[in-house]
């Protein structure tokens, strides 16, 4: 039987150090190799990376979805601070500060 | 929206900020919090049970900000010193308990497998370590059924569900997009403790919506 350096489970914890360049090179082109010939890697590795990309957009969707927001217009932030909030800062930042 | 600074320190415009607030400057005030508000509401809405909560949180740590920025002493970004503020705040009204576990990659913080161990050929059979029951492509449109609200939704109820360090480290790294080495002076963690949280916390969204697709 060939020996596998890397076999599936190994890259399964392996896949985020891999993902964020943090794997050595030995190890790093093992983990191509064993990618290039596995199937069932090649969907994992990709999950991983959809994973990632579905996080990063969490907060952006949050602000582009929401309703009634133009095209064009820069999308408003529905988290921002509310005008009483934003006030009620200041006075406390120039009782405090000022 | 924020950006993650690579660099660790103040920047020039991180001091033109801490002097404008340390003499006063409410214009300057203002601007910080239209930049970061929403953001830090966001993160501290993960950890509390309310958007009314998570108000307050926030609103204590704009007030620990302008009690503390005298004693900013630009070790960090300021921006990284303020999630600092808003993450100890928010811990304590969540009450939530920290812990530190020995690290691995292939177990769970409470020694369970991340990955279902019967989904690889056990270690007496030929092709041992390989996959048994391998994770099937997802399709074409997986990206953009990943933006709709139920995804977005599951994403969600997982991130709630994970262990407080877990949350910690992915919220910040993959949904605030914090570098690396800001979250590991944020949470006051080691650079190989930050890796395997954030592998722990991204197998297990990735584990759940598997299941969403495949389901």
């Amino acid at each position: 039987m060939i020996h596998d350096p890397v076999d599936c489970e190994a890259l399964v914890g392996l896949v985020t150090d891999w993902l964020e360049g943090d794997v050595d090179e030995p190890t790093r082109s093992d983990l191509e190799l064993h990618v290039a010939t596995c199937a069932g890697c090649i969907a994992y590795v990709e999950q991983m990376r959809l994973t990632r990309t579905a996080l990063a957009r969490l907060e952006l969707v949050d602000v582009i979805s929401r309703p009634g927001s133009e095209a064009e217009a820069a999308p408003s932030d529905p988290d921002a601070p509310s005008d009483q909030v934003r006030n009620d800062l200041l006075a406390i930042f120039r009782a405090r500060r000022g | 929206m924020s950006t993650s600074e690579p660099l660790i320190g103040a920047t020039l415009d991180d001091q033109r900020v801490v002097a404008a607030l340390c003499a006063g400057d409410e214009l300057v005030f203002a601007e910080i919090v239209d930049r970061y508000h929403g953001s830090l509401m966001r993160v501290a809405m993960r950890y509390v049970p309310s958007r009314a909560i998570a108000e307050e949180v926030v609103q204590d740590t704009w007030i620990g900000v302008i009690d503390g920025i005298g004693r900013f002493e630009g070790r960090s970004t300021l921006k990284t010193w303020l999630y600092k503020i808003l993450i100890y705040r928010a811990r304590a009204r969540g009450e939530r308990e920290r812990r530190t576990t020995p690290m691995s990659s292939m177990v769970d913080d409470d020694g369970q497998p991340l990955v279902d161990p019967d989904r690889f050929r056990p270690s007496d059979a030929l092709w041992a370590g390989h996959w048994a029951a391998p994770p099937r492509r997802w399709d074409g449109d997986a990206e953009d059924r990943l933006l709709a609200g139920e995804a977005k939704a599951l994403i969600d109820s997982v991130i709630a569900q994970l262990p407080p360090l877990q949350r910690d480290v992915i919220v910040l790294r993959d949904i605030s997009q914090f570098g690396a080495s800001e979250v590991c002076d944020l949470l006051e963690i080691t650079e190989a403790n930050q890796r395997v949280l954030l592998h722990r916390a991204r197998t297990r969204v990735r584990a759940a919506l598997e299941v969403y697709f495949d389901g």
